[in-house]
């Protein structure tokens, strides 16, 4: 059975690029536009991983990341960060918050596949 | 701004001066007292002149004080009016400044907001054709390489080594069928010998008939003579007569006999030899299309060779054309999300204007002066200074924590990966 990736991000076109990415090699995955929709989705179904932007209207990235945490069914799953901040101190940030990895907008095909490979192993 | 540092600073001047001023009348008035008081204890002839004396240096240093407290009165009139009217004139200059500005920011903010659009409505037609475009660029290789019977790794190699069994059957069946034909030529060869062998055999059978035609025709000659010499004896020679007869009856049954073999042997001789012309053709055509067709097989096989190398190469072009395309889908990607990042710094910048027309508000909303106010207030300047001081220090606040954008990147070159 494919494994479902959440894609939680306020950008149509970034939400295309993640999906057409992952469903090229077989993953199902599912978008949402902002972090309080993520956080629905992610309520009703428990995914394999969850990529995530980190400014968004309604609940911001990081939030979305210690509310998953919060949940026993999230403890364990993957969160990755997809963001164009690259500056440390959002990055310990998001590690505080519980994240798994963290990926600087604009990202390279072939390594988020890579990087998604390796923490879903 | 730079008009109202300069404002305050020239009234603070004018102020110490008429502190200055004042100091300068107490100190006369001490001098006077302190004079009165050594007269007095004296009490001598100079009293007079030391008392004329103080009451000039009185006369003129209320004269001077009245002087100074005057003009620095007429001054502080000026100023103030100054003040009032530059007052005045600041108000009427923000507020303009904040409707012109005011409509500027609106302009800017429509003008981001639709650049987002267009940017939205493009980048969604751009990854429309893009997927569309990758789909069907990957169906075409799909089918390109199955006409070339390409695959990757193991199973091309699989497919190539089926190809080349496939072609060495083929070969195998063409050398085998060219094998028969030049197996059923020599046969040819050989039965034409045999049919020569035969031919020659009945040439033989014809000379011994010829040689039975002579005996025959000896044994007739014979009889003839037999008969003459059975006539020349008379009666005893009837009985012998008429064996001579018979004898003479059976060589010639033996020569028709003999001519009827002949011409028998002779129908076999020339079937035989029709045969066997019939075999040497057949032959000499079977060698002859043989021949050709072994420089046809192999010309056959060199040109499928040549053509299954050039498939093969087609393959692998079309496998680095695949690998090419795929390096271009990637980098697609990666620019394709050109629209977020402009974007959020399109939404950072209408934040800014945002900001900065709030701070404008802020400062139109300052009162400058009282209302019909006539006469100048230091203590309500003051008070307006600083709450001018006050709304700049909190826009500065403001403006410090927007400095942060959340994009950086100067370039479209992808960001790096770190796992915690």
């Amino acid at each position: 059975m494919a494994k479902s990736v959440l894609a939680v991000d306020d950008s149509q076109s970034i939400l295309q690029m993640v999906s057409f990415t992952l469903k090229g090699v077989g993953y199902q995955v599912e978008q949402a536009m902002d972090g309080q929709a993520g956080l629905d989705m992610a309520g009703k179904k428990k995914f394999d991983l969850v990529i995530t932007d980190l400014n968004m209207p309604k609940l911001d990235g990081i939030s979305l990341v210690q509310k998953l945490r919060s949940q026993p069914n999230y403890k364990f799953v993957p969160i990755l960060m997809l963001t164009t901040e690259a500056s440390n101190d959002f990055k310990a940030k998001g590690k505080s918050a519980g994240a798994t990895g963290w990926l600087v907008k604009p990202f390279d095909p072939d390594k988020l596949l890579a990087t998604v490979n390796k923490v879903m192993k | 701004m730079v008009q109202n540092v300069a404002f305050n600073s020239k009234m603070s001047q004018w102020l110490q001066r008429w502190r200055l001023e004042s100091v300068h009348l107490l100190v006369y008035a001490l001098g006077l007292l302190l004079l009165c008081g050594i007269a007095r204890w004296w009490q001598g002839p100079e009293t007079l002149w030391i008392a004329v004396a103080g009451i000039w240096g009185l006369v003129v240093g209320g004269s001077y004080t009245l002087r100074v407290q005057r003009r620095a009165h007429n001054r502080w009139q000026h100023v103030a009016q100054d003040v009032m009217r530059l007052s005045d004139s600041t108000s009427k200059l923000f507020a303009y400044m904040g409707d012109q500005f005011h409509e500027q920011f609106d302009g800017v903010r429509s003008q981001n907001s639709q650049t987002q659009e267009i940017l939205a409505d493009a980048i969604e037609k751009l990854i429309n054709s893009f997927t569309d475009l990758e789909r069907q660029s990957r169906r075409q290789q799909e089918l390109a390489q199955s006409v070339a019977a390409v695959q990757e790794d193991d199973s091309q190699e699989a497919n190539r080594r089926n190809f080349m069994t496939l072609f060495a059957e083929i070969k195998e069946v063409l050398q085998q069928f060219l094998q028969f034909y030049q197996n059923n030529a020599q046969k040819a060869q050989g039965l034409v010998q045999q049919v020569q062998e035969l031919s020659d055999s009945f040439t033989q059978v014809q000379k011994q008939l010829q040689e039975v035609a002579k005996i025959a025709e000896q044994t007739n000659l014979l009889a003839i003579n037999a008969s003459v010499e059975a006539a020349r004896a008379g009666q005893a020679g009837k009985g012998f007569a008429v064996v001579a007869e018979d004898v003479r009856r059976l060589s010639d049954r033996s020569n028709e006999f003999n001519n009827q073999i002949q011409e028998a042997v002779t129908g076999i001789e020339k079937s035989l030899t029709g045969v066997k012309d019939a075999i040497h053709e057949m032959s000499r055509q079977e060698s002859n299309t043989m021949e050709q067709s072994r420089q046809r097989v192999d010309e056959v096989m060199a040109e499928t060779q040549e053509f299954s190398q050039e498939v093969e190469k087609a393959g692998q072009d079309i496998m680095e054309i695949a690998g090419n395309v795929s390096q271009d889908v990637n980098r697609t990607v990666s620019s394709m999300q050109f629209q977020d990042m402009a974007n959020q710094l399109l939404q950072h910048a209408t934040r800014r204007i945002d900001l900065l027309d709030d701070i404008l508000q802020g400062l139109q909303g300052l009162q400058w002066s009282e209302e019909n106010q006539v006469e100048p207030d230091p203590q309500a300047c003051a008070e307006h200074l600083e709450q001018l001081r006050q709304a700049l220090e909190k826009a500065s606040d403001l403006v410090q924590q927007l400095q942060h954008s959340a994009v950086q990147q100067q370039s479209m070159d992808t960001g790096d990966v770190e796992l915690f």
